[in-house]
């Protein structure tokens, strides 16, 4: 799971694998804003199936957090 | 069944008053920086003096000179607004008289941003319906009159002008494939009451009327899906002549980079100008292939394929063999 939503967000916002960690931050590292979000989620949703309301992830904001919450869905 | 046309003529209007994000931060709390990296947009069009129906008749005009029908060969008008001044006649009733055409039918569609292709599909249905040779399709919007001007978060999205095509009945169709659709819109996802206001331009702003009330990322969401969707049966129809151009619906620039990351589509085949006309709803696709036009990007020969998706929860595209030569760029 945790690369597979690396590996979404290095295509989505044109990063190199190392500039990601399960400590970075959407909005303050990676300057995110919600239609990035809801992007991510789409995305996340064709790549593992797992279907992620926008309103679920109010209170995740690191990858790490995003991470534990996909698996818990699994 | 639809008739076998092209498309003759095209022409636009927008608005003289150029809005810019700069400006608009003297309005609300925002920045250019801040708009343009979420949306692409960097200035809109904002009708001051103008009317939707004075923008439709002056493309409309355009469209017809440009095609040399006169006026009395045109058979059918179908306009598409949900911004016209005039709950009743219709805004293409408006276009007739302006236009000094006769006789014909004429009649409005309402389909929100996927206007044009709906009204596009029903004009050329009701060139072979009625059997007529020529009709004109418009669209004409005037958003800022609709627009919360104390809502950062709407008021920045959106433009106003005028875009139209003369369709030509002809031996072989140019006018192919054509896909509407729609599905419910069970939590009111885009939503405009009908209640003009007053704009910073034009008088003072009130600021608790009803007014474009949309959610962003259910409105992203489905529109990525549909014109995905659409884009990939408009594929699948074109067999073996692929599409060369896409024109898409100019709602917001990430909504276009989406498509264009996840399909096997090129950048340099999306015609994109949301950065100086913001979202002019069913008027955005006519306005983009008119200029496409103008600027030579799009020429006679290209296959392009127009996608459009709505309030309704509309969704719509067609595949044009283009004909129409840019004599500007020719000479």
């Amino acid at each position: 799971m945790q690369e597979k939503i690396i590996a979404s967000l290095m295509t989505q916002l044109d990063l190199d694998r190392d500039a990601i960690t399960m400590e970075s931050r959407f909005i303050e590292d990676f300057s995110m804003d919600s239609l990035d979000m809801v992007e991510m989620l789409i995305n996340l949703e064709k790549e593992t199936g797992i279907k992620v309301p926008v309103e679920e992830v109010g209170d995740i904001h690191t990858v790490g957090e995003l991470v534990k919450h996909l698996e818990g869905k699994q | 069944m639809i008739a076998p046309v092209s498309i003759t003529g095209i022409g636009k209007c927008v608005p003289e008053k150029v809005v810019t994000n700069d400006d608009l931060a003297q309005l609300v709390e925002t920045s250019d920086e801040w708009i343009s990296k979420r949306t692409g947009i960097r200035a809109r069009h904002v009708a001051v003096e103008e009317t939707a129906i004075e923008l439709a008749v002056s493309a409309a005009n355009s469209a017809l000179t440009m095609s040399g029908e006169s006026p009395a060969d045109v058979g059918v008008i179908v306009a598409c607004t949900i911004t016209a001044e005039e709950l009743t006649p219709s805004l293409a009733g408006r276009v007739q008289r302006a236009l000094n055409i006769p006789v014909c039918a004429a009649m409005d569609v309402s389909a929100g941003c996927t206007g044009f292709v709906y009204a596009l599909v029903t004009a050329a249905s009701l060139m072979d319906t009625l059997n007529k040779d020529v009709a004109i399709v418009v669209a004409s919007e005037v958003m800022s009159k609709y627009c919360d001007w104390t809502d950062r978060s709407t008021c920045v999205l959106f433009g106003d002008g005028a875009g139209a095509v003369v369709l030509k009945r002809s031996e072989v169709a140019h006018l192919l494939h054509p896909i509407l659709s729609a599905t419910p819109d069970v939590d009111d996802v885009i939503v405009v009451k009908k209640e003009a206001r007053n704009t910073p331009f034009t008088g003072e702003v009130e600021a608790k009327r009803e007014s474009i009330r949309m959610k962003g990322a259910d409105v992203f969401t489905y529109a990525v899906g549909v014109m995905e969707n659409t884009l990939n049966e408009l594929s699948a129809r074109c067999g073996d002549h692929p599409i060369d151009k896409i024109v898409p619906h100019q709602a917001n620039e990430k909504i276009i980079d989406f498509v264009i990351r996840t399909m096997k589509f090129r950048r340099e085949q999306f015609f994109v100008n949301i950065a100086n006309y913001a979202n002019t709803s069913s008027a955005s696709i006519p306005i983009a292939l008119c200029e496409a036009m103008e600027s030579g990007w799009l020429n006679a020969g290209d296959r392009v394929a127009i996608v459009g998706f709505g309030s309704g929860l509309t969704s719509g595209g067609a595949v044009i063999d283009w004909t129409i030569t840019n004599k500007k760029e020719n000479k």
